[in-house]
């Protein structure tokens, strides 16, 4: 693709109206640090969902597990 | 954002099946709050408002200096990816994309969840083919979105008595292949189901071969390709897709061959972040509105 020359193109034709250059936009190196690894135990977790309740994620879970997802921000 | 609402959309399957669904990110619980009440997330949106979390798992961003994006509360946020947790916050297994812009479909994460394969969504466009072969292409999801991972998945009937060439087949038959094109898509690998090795006339070696029903399966993604500045934003992608193969029985094989076919996939109406530059005005909002100090 020729676009990948255009700065705002990256490597993988992704499309921003940002610079390739800014913070957001950087990619990690490939086989970055994923965090825990299969198998692992992961550091407990508990913290205030929207309503500001204290949620503690190993209490919470279903009857057979839970799925964690991190993302980025809600907003932007 | 697309994901927090598409796992919105699964959440009760998910729940059915003995899985709670819980998102992290680095956003302050009021900003959480608005995004929960205009999209109705009844999910828990976990607020890591200083990354602690984040960091004890470390799986900070750390290509964001301190000094970066400071109103939009840059630093500190992780790379975005999804872990399943057994009852004893085992991991069971993980998902992380390279790219920060790229997520996991809600279909996708409910069937690696539950250890089971995607299936067509029955809400999605889908078509049959015939010829010496049925072919039925269909999506995992009811629309294609922007930058989350789809499957488009391609089941191919093979008749009775007859076998297809695998991956790995002598080069004198025409194996079965598929070829998706679109304008605006990124395609991935195909899967394809493990072949059976069969013992043809006239090779000595066993030859890979497919035979009955199987599936291949391949990753769609609509790129931001479709939505360039001064273009209005398509409602639907045609998609097509060609499959190519050669049949054969027991005695004779027949000419290659191959079924084309053209999918129309909806585009879902994108949900949009509300923009870099008014972050801070809406943290400003909040702030006024509640008297709490959200930064």
């Amino acid at each position: 693709m020729s676009q990948t020359e255009n700065q705002y193109y990256d490597e993988f034709g992704f499309y921003s109206p940002q610079e390739l250059t800014r913070a957001t936009r950087r990619q990690p190196e490939e086989g970055f640090h994923t965090g825990p690894e299969v198998g692992e135990v992961v550091p407990s977790i508990a913290l205030p969902d929207q309503n500001g309740h204290l949620i503690n994620v190993a209490e919470s879970l279903g009857s057979n597990g839970g799925v964690v997802v991190f993302h980025r921000s809600a907003f932007w | 954002m697309t994901q927090l609402v598409q796992l919105q959309g699964i959440k009760e399957s998910l729940e059915e099946a003995g899985y709670s669904v819980f998102a992290i990110s680095n956003d302050p619980v009021e900003i959480l709050a608005d995004f929960a009440s205009k999209h109705d997330i009844s999910f828990p949106l976990l607020s890591d408002n200083d990354s602690a979390v984040i960091r004890e798992f470390g799986i900070m961003n750390q290509l964001i200096r301190p000094d970066e994006g400071q109103s939009m509360r840059w630093y500190g946020i992780p790379y975005p990816g999804t872990y399943y947790v057994d009852t004893n916050m085992v991991v069971t297994d993980k998902d992380f994309h390279q790219h920060h812009a790229r997520r996991a479909s809600g279909s996708s994460v409910l069937a690696r969840a539950l250890g089971q394969e995607i299936e067509v969504h029955s809400e999605a466009e889908s078509i049959d083919v015939s010829g010496q072969i049925n072919v039925s292409v269909g999506l995992s999801e009811p629309a294609l979105q922007l930058e989350v991972v789809s499957q488009l998945l391609i089941d191919i009937e093979i008749p009775e008595g007859m076998h297809a060439y695998a991956s790995g087949a002598p080069d004198q038959f025409a194996r079965l292949s598929v070829e998706v094109e679109a304008d605006g898509i990124r395609i991935g690998d195909v899967s394809w189901p493990a072949s059976e090795p069969m013992n043809t006339l006239g090779i000595d070696e066993e030859v890979p071969v497919y035979k009955g029903r199987i599936r291949a399966s391949l990753p769609i993604t609509v790129t931001s390709d479709v939505i360039r500045l001064g273009h209005d934003i398509p409602e639907t992608l045609q998609v097509s897709i060609a499959v190519g193969f050669q049949l054969c029985d027991d005695y004779e094989c027949f000419l290659p061959e191959r079924i084309e076919a053209t999918l129309s996939c909806a585009l879902d109406r994108l949900v949009e972040p509300e923009g870099l530059s008014t972050y801070a005005d809406r943290v400003e909002a909040i702030e006024a509105e509640t008297g709490k100090q959200v930064r």
